[in-house]
């Protein structure tokens, strides 16, 4: 084998095997984080639908508490105790429905990061298929021109994909947002 | 009577939220999953006020918006976004497209509240 013939041979060879592996492990991280969202998104609906009825029948226990307390006899202490408690309630409530919208802004990050895993695949895809179009017999020329044109197309794909990969999740954290009317 | 209000999101989780703190207060609030819903709900009755958010598929916040304001009986009715997107750009878009206001995510079900009380009574 001459010696153009192998340094050919190992760059299509590097090409390859670098593009399928890391599109390999691209497709496994892409498979996980769909599975994390479908779990986080099962978890919030079952957390959410429990947590606001177990609010619902807090109130309706409440309701009964008041009708108790309500038949004339004196018991103003147990009622300010009951009342103060409603407040507490009502504040962790406010604050459970503030942070339980996690799952709305973790699934558009989740989003974003597998439409880039996507736009990678594509372009490690560009990269894969150069490396089985060089031939063995190419001119060093020409190989060095593929090269050119397939680093090229990977630059476009990567512009491409910043391009149409706007952040639509600043918050890091739960604090409930601004409010502005116009 | 009850106030109506429709709420738009692609979030089952979001708009249980907005719905539980909406009705806890008060208001006939009708769900749709996002903007091409909404704007067939909205066709079919006159809410008293829209809340939308942003980023959904089919349709996003600001294309309803604008379909809204296209029709004759959406030209005065409030619409509020409740979104993640917190930037003026965002929000000067927003207002442009006929909001006529702006709720950054996650809500705070009182102060939600207090606002569309603020808005629509």
């Amino acid at each position: 084998m001459t010696q153009q013939r192998s340094l050919t041979l190992g760059i299509k060879n590097l090409l390859g095997a670098v593009s399928g592996q890391s599109i390999d492990h691209l497709t496994e991280v892409d498979t996980d984080l769909l599975q994390t969202s479908l779990l986080i998104t099962e978890a919030i609906d079952k957390l959410a639908a429990s947590f606001l009825a177990i609010h619902a029948a807090v109130n309706v226990q409440q309701g009964i508490v008041d009708t108790l307390l309500g038949d004339g006899s004196d018991h103003d202490a147990e009622r300010k105790k009951i009342d103060a408690l409603r407040v507490e309630i009502g504040g962790h409530v406010n604050a459970a429905i503030t942070s339980l919208q996690f799952q709305d802004m973790t699934s558009q990050l989740v989003d974003r990061s597998r439409n880039r895993i996507l736009g990678l695949h594509e372009s490690l895809t560009v990269l894969r298929d150069c490396a089985a179009q060089i031939s063995e017999q190419i001119a060093l020329g020409a190989l060095a021109m593929q090269l050119d044109q397939t680093r090229e197309a990977v630059s476009q794909h990567s512009s491409k994909l910043d391009g149409a990969l706007r952040k639509s999740v600043s918050q890091t954290h739960l604090e409930s947002g601004d409010i502005e009317l116009f | 009577m009850a106030k109506s209000i429709l709420a738009v999101d692609d979030s089952g989780s979001l708009r249980q939220m907005v719905v539980f703190s909406l009705k806890a207060a008060g208001y006939l609030v009708t769900e749709a999953v996002d903007g091409q819903d909404g704007l067939e709900k909205a066709s079919q009755q006159v809410f008293d006020l829209v809340l939308t958010d942003q980023n959904m598929p089919r349709m996003d916040g600001l294309t309803l918006i604008r379909s809204l304001r296209a029709l004759p009986t959406y030209q005065r009715v409030p619409i509020l976004m409740l979104t993640t997107e917190a930037s003026d750009e965002m929000k000067s878009k927003g207002r442009a497209a006929g909001a006529n206001g702006w709720l950054v995510k996650p809500f705070d079900p009182q102060r939600l509240t207090e606002v569309v009380k603020k808005v629509i009574g």
